[in-house]
């Protein structure tokens, strides 16, 4: 995971990236249901944050897109259950289902919500190196065992993809044929190969990083005294989005 | 330094054996002693416990019969902290020894861990990779490095945390004849006690003043460099061979 650090919001400490970035989930998550401009206006800020980090905006989508399928699957039987007007109706099978309006603004809300939520932790993992994001995690109390697997888990999906990329490639070289089309022999044999190298590996890794002086503690290189200048800034983020949040 | 300094003895391994979890012995009753600011070599074919006993030399493994004497204190659990700022351990692949996003960071990871503060970090940094000749590539990403940089700072990261006794596996493996030349020049340059794991026999030839011969698990000969590097019958029965310039020596001088 590259961060390139060209921005200010990039210098802020993590721990006032973290607070900011849970006071917009927080206020995106408990806005009160119906009320879409207060859900969707406290983005307007963070498209600011967005514009000044010089974070590419494809990168944040994709990124933030990834948690559509999970609330999509959460939330696709929702017009189908909630009581209300139905607003449509189809056969399925042998069955007569409607759809309520009230249903569909219900799977909105929670699609909207969680891709908003995802949206704000996409910047925040954008301009925030990994060590950085733990160790700030870190000095803001979180338990260290759930620091360390954080951390380690960030590492170990990197190792993952290069071993997938390289086994890839040993395989093109030998077969045209794309992946979907090895078979289910073929596919389970690469699988259990990669398991296998990577838990290698991660034992590899590991040990490099005991005989550093690692123990289980995650030491970030950033400053431990953040500027007045980043804290008011981190200070006004979270008063507008709490006021659009009561307000709007 | 004074004449105590002189013989003190950097690291002593008296009887150590090493079964892996599943049974399977690694070493068998290793004796060798290094004095310090010596370079020693350990050579063998593969499988014959080189990585094994590097390991045990800072603590990232323990014996299971016998002692490793680091600086003349025996390494265990409680010390290890304080041995592994003393023994700077290199991993023969450079990309298991780095695993952050930049090379700063990575540099940076054993100083923190010895507890540096943050405002001597970027002079600790700057000071190892500099050594290395590596200075200005702080801000890459170590994967976007080729192998000889990635060598170099892989060295850096054990040269910043200071240590008085440097162990290096396989330190030239993969590189082309200019990065190993120079790779090489850099390592002879460094200062300290130096235990090297190699088969590039020309290097050990080059850098070490004694070598051990590993093979089994177990030391079947130790003594001066050249003496035993230029053994035909002890090089071959050890799945080694005599390096090309003792050859030439040989042919030279027969």
């Amino acid at each position: 995971m590259e961060i390139q650090e060209h921005s200010r919001i990039h210098k802020i400490d993590a721990r006032l990236k973290i607070l900011t970035c849970a006071v917009y989930v927080v206020a995106v998550v408990t806005a009160p249901a119906g009320q879409w401009t207060r859900l969707w206006l406290p983005i307007v800020p963070f498209l600011a944050v967005l514009l000044m980090a010089r974070v590419e905006i494809r990168q944040v989508l994709i990124r933030s897109a990834v948690v559509l399928p999970f609330s999509l699957l959460v939330a696709v039987f929702l017009p189908f259950v909630t009581e209300g007007q139905t607003v449509a109706s189809f056969h399925l099978l042998w069955a007569r289902v409607g759809v309520t309006g009230a249903g569909l603004e219900a799977m909105g809300e929670v699609v909207s919500k969680s891709w908003l939520s995802a949206f704000g932790l996409a910047i925040l993992g954008s301009t925030t190196r990994p060590a950085e994001l733990v160790a700030g995690l870190r000095r803001l109390r979180v338990p260290a065992a759930i620091c360390s697997t954080l951390f380690l888990t960030i590492r170990y999906v990197t190792l993952l993809t290069d071993e997938v990329r390289q086994m890839e490639r040993a395989r093109r070289s030998r077969s045209a044929k794309p992946w979907y089309h090895w078979g289910i022999r073929s596919a389970s044999g690469t699988v259990i190969s990669l398991f296998l190298l990577a838990c290698d590996t991660a034992d590899q890794v590991h040990r490099a990083m005991v005989s550093r002086g690692f123990d289980g503690e995650i030491r970030g290189c950033g400053s431990h005294r953040p500027s007045l200048g980043a804290v008011s800034g981190c200070l006004l983020f979270a008063i507008v989005v709490v006021g659009i949040r009561i307000w709007a | 330094m004074g004449v105590k300094s002189v013989n003190e003895k950097a690291v002593e391994v008296e009887g150590l054996s090493y079964r892996y979890p599943d049974g399977t012995p690694a070493l068998r009753d290793i004796n060798m002693r290094v004095t310090a600011g010596e370079t020693v070599g350990i050579i063998g074919p593969n499988g014959a416990g080189k990585t094994t006993l590097l390991l045990h030399l800072n603590g990232v493994l323990r014996p299971t019969a016998g002692a490793v004497r680091v600086l003349g204190r025996e390494v265990t659990a409680r010390n290890a902290r304080e041995v592994r700022s003393e023994v700077g351990l290199v991993f023969e692949n450079p990309d298991h020894q780095l695993f952050m996003p930049t090379v700063f960071e990575d540099v940076a990871f054993g100083p923190l861990n010895q507890g540096v503060g943050r405002e001597e970090l970027g002079e600790i940094v700057g000071e190892a990779l500099s050594k290395v000749g590596m200075e200005g590539s702080e801000q890459r990403p170590p994967h976007h490095l080729s192998l000889g940089e990635r060598r170099r700072v892989a060295l850096a990261t054990v040269l910043a945390m200071k240590p008085r006794i440097l162990v290096l596996d396989e330190p030239l493996a993969g590189l082309d004849p200019r990065g190993r030349r120079e790779l090489m020049e850099l390592i002879a340059s460094l200062p300290g006690t130096k235990v090297i794991a190699s088969h590039d026999l020309e290097m050990v030839l080059r850098l070490c003043g004694s070598v051990f011969v590993l093979d089994g698990g177990q030391i079947v000969a130790e003594g001066p460099t050249a003496r035993l590097l230029s053994n035909q019958a002890l090089m071959e029965n050890h799945g080694l061979e005599v390096p090309a310039s003792l050859r030439r020596t040989h042919y030279k001088t027969g």
